[in-house]
């Protein structure tokens, strides 16, 4: 086999929509741009025509030396992960996996897919294609690199993260460069929000997401909806996203006139306004956790169908949701058995943290094209927090806007206007999300008032319903039409592997109290300084394999909700302070499995009362 | 500044370059053009004769890589070109 066909078996292994990929570029065409020449050592080296200029990818003094020089300025450290912009002939790229270990990964980024198919017909690349320390990642194949990045970034890991460019490749490719910069940094910024959402929630999370489990037997998913309105065509039918914004209060009575002619989202507390305001929303989006319940209260919503998460307020759902369309991610297995009964993956939204978001998310699952965002101010406009229809639900308006941690943003009309970090953050991902999906959907930003939200049209609300809700399409009957997802027999089927749920916690629970009398014995034996060097570091591989035997329980997902404090904790210190001895290394792992032990116990109660009872 | 100083001069640059230490090594390459153009500048006539051109394609091969901000460019110049230019310049100096 030749170079080339090296390259693509390697290719298969691995990422086999890559292979083919690479085998479809047309290289005659790639050829007009991206070529090879010698270097004066001898050795084939990239180069790339652009803006008039041809610009090597490597040295053509002597590629080699180039890329280990490259290489010589870093120091890689044990679990470090590495995003790498740019990939040229693969030597860069080469030299610095010599300097990793096994924990280590590098995650090349590679923007221009064609230089790369060029790379694969000259160079031989198989052993970084295959070596399992290295992923690429194309910008061209998955827009969104939050998408792999979720994957593989998680709060232990935020501390061991470094960017490396090779060299050329931010001038020549800037914009894509400083894109990916910020989805990582994005994506660190989202790990510490998460651990401060989740130890805020603490055991609110799991036992929604318990009750949720179970409540969605008998409900039904976004997916059947999409499919019911898949036969339709939605170019010209805008999803409207009713938020609760001051603004809300300018132009709410508008919003009945698009009733019949769009999609209208009211979010979480916009539904008393919208209510009030003679409208009936085709779906209410409501996540929050702690909604409540005075944003409902009094109000009949009866014929309000609902869009829920594992994370919304069991009490709110309990008592006015009687239609619910769910979905998102329960747990791993939980989310695999509903696959395998529905025929089709339980359908899941990227999430963005502001309900607004997941209903922007929402819409353009359900393939609507254009999205209109009214009472979105993102900002305290006027120096109010929310539209007046939730009757200081929030407590006095002044004495909320004063608890926040205020910022400036610009306003649509180019003026400053407070908001607070929380909005900000929300701000950013509203625009990232139109920014990723600008080719997709049209967003108007019909609010009237409140913070500019890059990449969206400034539209007066009236005008949107003059010029685009002129199509009738009746969603609402649509809805209506949906039946459970499940049959009664499956139901019951559903219900009883729930409940089998409760015997898996048991058997863990016996692991771990297995696990933790070891370790105890162990801890004692690598205090005492008689025991010699080298069973202390038996003991420690075998503690470590125990580890890793409950790391693959896949009950372990639900224990760990309730033992996040000690999971951070662990996270905080366990692979950033390199000179931990062997007795602290026990201790920490006997901290962890006793939160886990606690987190057991806590999940069999919470078991007891959501999944159990009749 | 002599012979050893500005080799080891260029040879810092590259590396600051070919390791992408890109503020660094684009200001040293600031400090080194006007160093070789004052170098060309004062060369004999016989220099003149014998590596003029190669010395003025050097500085505009330097000089365009600096102005696009080619990493690669500029570092290879220095490590090809110039540390040649700069041996033949004082060589033909001594003589």
């Amino acid at each position: 086999m030749g170079i080339f066909e090296d390259n693509i078996a390697a290719l298969e292994k691995k990422y086999g929509y890559l292979a083919e990929k690479i085998n479809n570029v047309d290289i005659d065409s790639a050829g007009k741009r991206i070529g090879v020449e010698q270097a004066a050592n001898g050795m084939k080296i990239l180069r790339v025509m652009k803006v008039g200029r041809s610009w090597r990818l490597n040295s053509s003094w002597n590629p080699e030396i180039a890329a280990e020089v490259y290489a010589e300025r870093y120091t890689l450290r044990s679990y470090g992960i590495y995003f790498v912009f740019g990939f040229s002939d693969g030597r860069y790229v080469r030299e610095l996996l010599k300097k990793c270990d096994d924990t280590n990964l590098i995650v090349v980024c590679e923007p221009d897919m064609e230089t790369f198919a060029i790379a694969c017909r000259h160079f031989d690349i198989s052993d970084l294609i295959e070596d399992k320390r290295l992923l690429l990642y194309f910008t061209e194949l998955e827009i969104d690199a939050d998408v792999m990045l979720q994957k593989l970034l998680d709060y232990t890991r935020i501390k061991l993260i470094d960017f490396y460019i090779l060299p050329g490749y931010d001038v020549l490719y800037h914009k894509v460069c400083e894109s990916f910069m910020d989805s990582v940094i994005e994506r660190m910024r989202n790990e510490i929000v998460n651990k401060a959402t989740h130890l805020f929630f603490d055991r609110c999370v799991p036992r929604h997401t318990l009750f949720h489990m179970r409540r969605l037997i008998y409900q039904r998913n976004l997916e059947q909806l999409k499919r019911a309105l898949s036969v339709y065509d939605l170019t010209e039918i805008p999803a409207i996203i009713v938020s609760a914004g001051p603004s809300l209060d300018k132009n709410v009575h508008l919003l009945k006139k698009a009733q019949g002619k769009a999609f209208i989202i009211a979010v979480d507390a916009s539904i008393r306004t919208v209510i009030r305001a003679g409208a009936l929303p085709d779906m209410l989006c409501s996540i929050d956790p702690n909604s409540p319940e005075r944003f409902f209260e009094g109000l009949d919503l009866k014929d309000v169908f609902w869009s829920c998460t594992r994370l919304s307020n069991p009490d709110i759902t309990e008592n006015y949701a009687e239609r619910i369309f769910y979905h998102g991610y329960f747990s791993k297995e939980w989310n695999k058995i509903l696959e395998e009964e529905l025929g089709y993956p339980f359908p899941k939204l990227a999430s963005g943290g502001s309900v607004s978001f997941e209903a922007f998310m929402l819409a353009l699952y359900l393939g609507f094209r254009k999205i209109v965002l009214i009472g979105q101010d993102l900002a305290f406009t006027g120096g109010v927090s929310h539209t007046k229809g939730i009757e200081g639900a929030l407590g006095d308006n002044d004495e909320y806007i004063r608890g926040r941690h205020i910022v400036e943003v610009e306003g649509i009309d180019g003026t400053m206007l407070e908001t607070d970090f929380q909005m900000w953050y929300y701000k950013q991902w509203f625009e990232r999300a139109i920014r990723i999906n600008q080719d997709a959907v049209r967003v108007i930003d019909a609010t009237e008032g409140g913070a500019k939200i890059e990449g969206a049209e400034i539209w007066r609300f009236a005008d949107v319903i003059d010029k685009e809700c002129k199509q009738e399409l009746n969603i609402y009957e649509i809805e209506k039409s949906i039946p459970q997802a499940f049959s009664p027999e499956k139901q019951q089927e559903l219900l009883k592997k729930l409940r089998a749920m409760r015997q898996v916690v048991t058997d863990f629970e016996k692991l771990l109290e297995k696990t933790i009398a070891e370790q105890e014995k162990r801890l004692a034996l690598v205090s005492d300084r008689k025991t010699n060097p080298r069973e202390v570091l038996h003991m420690l591989k075998e503690m470590s394999a125990e580890n890793e035997k409950i790391k693959k329980e896949p009950i372990l997902e639900l224990v760990s909700m309730y033992a996040q404090k000690e999971e951070y904790e662990m996270g905080d210190s366990i692979y950033t302070e390199e000179d931990l001895n062997a007795g602290e290394l026990v201790e920490k792992s006997l901290a962890l499995l006793s939160g886990y032990r606690r987190g057991a116990a806590l999940l069999k109660e919470d078991i007891d009362e959501y999944i159990m009872k009749d | 500044m002599d012979e050893n100083t500005l080799l080891e001069k260029i040879n810092e640059t590259g590396y600051m370059l070919y390791q992408n230490r890109e503020q660094e090594g684009i200001a040293a390459v600031a400090e080194l053009l006007p160093v070789f153009q004052n170098m060309i500048k004062d060369q004999t006539e016989s220099q003149m004769a014998e590596g003029g051109a190669f010395a003025l394609m050097m500085l505009r091969e330097l000089l365009e890589a600096y102005q696009s901000q080619d990493i690669l460019g500029m570092a290879d110049c220095l490590m090809e070109k110039s540390v040649l230019f700069v041996q033949f310049y004082f060589r033909q100096s001594e003589k």
